[in-house]
């Protein structure tokens, strides 16, 4: 009984032992591991809906400058310059049958709309085109963040009637979007 | 010391794992703005004589010259609007040449059931776009103006400046009394939709 135990055992070790035979050659082995550290950030606008209520035909309409909040990522692991741009407002219900051109100019027109921002604790509004322009004049580190506020001019009218301006759509909801882009500083 | 050198491969590789990530970000915010709203249409046709300067006969049926073409409604407001019809008795207005007072005791009445009667007669209406000499009937019950042909649904004028472009159809009487000037009118109307 012993014995067969005893031979199990060894059988076992034998087992066991074979893999490790080369590893066992040498007495020691160096592995450099090479790792180069990624930039990686991310940055969060909000809120991510807003709405102007039920505006006028060529009027101005202005958030509050604490509206809009844009941060970065304190987890991020380095600094970021940001980009802004806007796009035309649409017919939410119709978007191919009527929309605002959004203006490239800061003048309004017929069917042409145009926006700006404003950083807090900032002197002027900035125009905000189709082409992206440059949001924070200096690079924004993990955990920064900039309040905004927006300013709306909308279209001129589309149409008079009894005295009063309108758009030719009515009690309909226009609908735009701005993107605010980050890339590594 | 194998189980070691795997740690080691899957140490580097999941150091690895961050570079392969996107190198810009960005944020968006959707903007919406609401329009105020007006009801407003117009009617290029203010009336129709049937058989123009002549007497209608019994029984008969006259078109607009244009059977689809006759008439334009055109979105004067901004709204989404359904556009409805609807018809009356036709009322004996007057003698020929004769300021005769109107008299209510006699009248053509608008037949509901696509036909024609004893002082009965009928009214139609076609929209451009409609299968060729369709036509639906006009009854005095305010109705949603549709097309008969599958898929085109009922008339909406979307937004300001909108038009669409009808005609009519009229059967006179299988009887009525001659020599009186007789009168109806046909009220289209918009409806927010």
């Amino acid at each position: 009984m012993k014995f067969g135990i005893a031979s199990i055992l060894l059988l076992v070790g034998i087992l066991v032992l074979i893999p490790c035979l080369p590893a066992m050659a040498q007495t020691s082995g160096n592995i450099t591991i090479t790792m180069s550290g990624a930039k990686e950030f991310s940055i969060n606008l909000t809120p991510a809906n807003w709405s102007f209520g039920t505006v006028s035909p060529n009027t101005e309409n202005k958030t509050d400058l604490t509206q809009f909040n844009l941060t970065v990522d304190p987890t991020s692991s380095c600094a970021v310059n940001t980009y802004i741009s806007g796009e035309d407002a649409v017919w939410a219900d119709d978007p191919k049958a009527y929309n605002w051109t959004l203006s490239s100019n800061e003048n309004n027109d017929i069917r042409k709309y145009a926006l700006w921002f404003k950083l807090k604790d900032t002197e002027s509004y900035i125009p905000i085109t189709k082409t992206q322009t440059q949001f924070y004049s200096s690079t924004l580190g993990p955990g920064d963040s900039k309040q905004f506020g927006l300013k709306l001019l909308t279209p001129q009218p589309d149409f008079t009637k009894g005295g009063t301006d309108y758009f030719s759509v009515g009690a309909a909801t226009m609908q735009t979007h701005i993107t605010i882009s980050a890339v590594v500083a | 010391m194998v189980i070691t050198i795997l740690a080691a491969i899957i140490l580097a590789a999941i150091c690895y794992l961050p570079v392969m990530a996107a190198d810009n970000s960005t944020g968006g915010t959707t903007i919406t703005m609401n329009t105020t709203s007006v009801l407003a249409i117009s009617l290029s046709q203010a009336g129709w004589k049937p058989a123009g300067e002549k007497d209608v006969s019994l029984n008969t049926t006259y078109k607009t010259d244009l059977p689809a073409n006759w008439c334009y409604i055109t979105n004067e407001g901004n709204a989404n609007v359904t556009i409805y019809i609807k018809g009356e008795d036709a009322k004996w207005l007057r003698y020929p040449g004769q300021p005769e007072p109107y008299d209510p005791s006699y009248k053509w009445a608008l037949c509901s059931i696509d036909d024609n009667g004893k002082n009965v007669y009928a009214l139609w209406y076609h929209i451009a776009g409609d299968t060729a000499d369709s036509y639906t009937l006009i009854t005095k019950t305010e109705t949603a103006m549709e097309w008969t042909r599958d898929g085109k649904g009922i008339l909406n004028l979307r937004k300001h400046g909108d038009t669409q472009q009808f005609g009519l159809k009229l059967l006179t009487p299988t009887y009525f009394i001659g020599g009186r000037i007789m009168q109806t009118t046909i009220i289209i109307s918009a409806v927010a939709a």
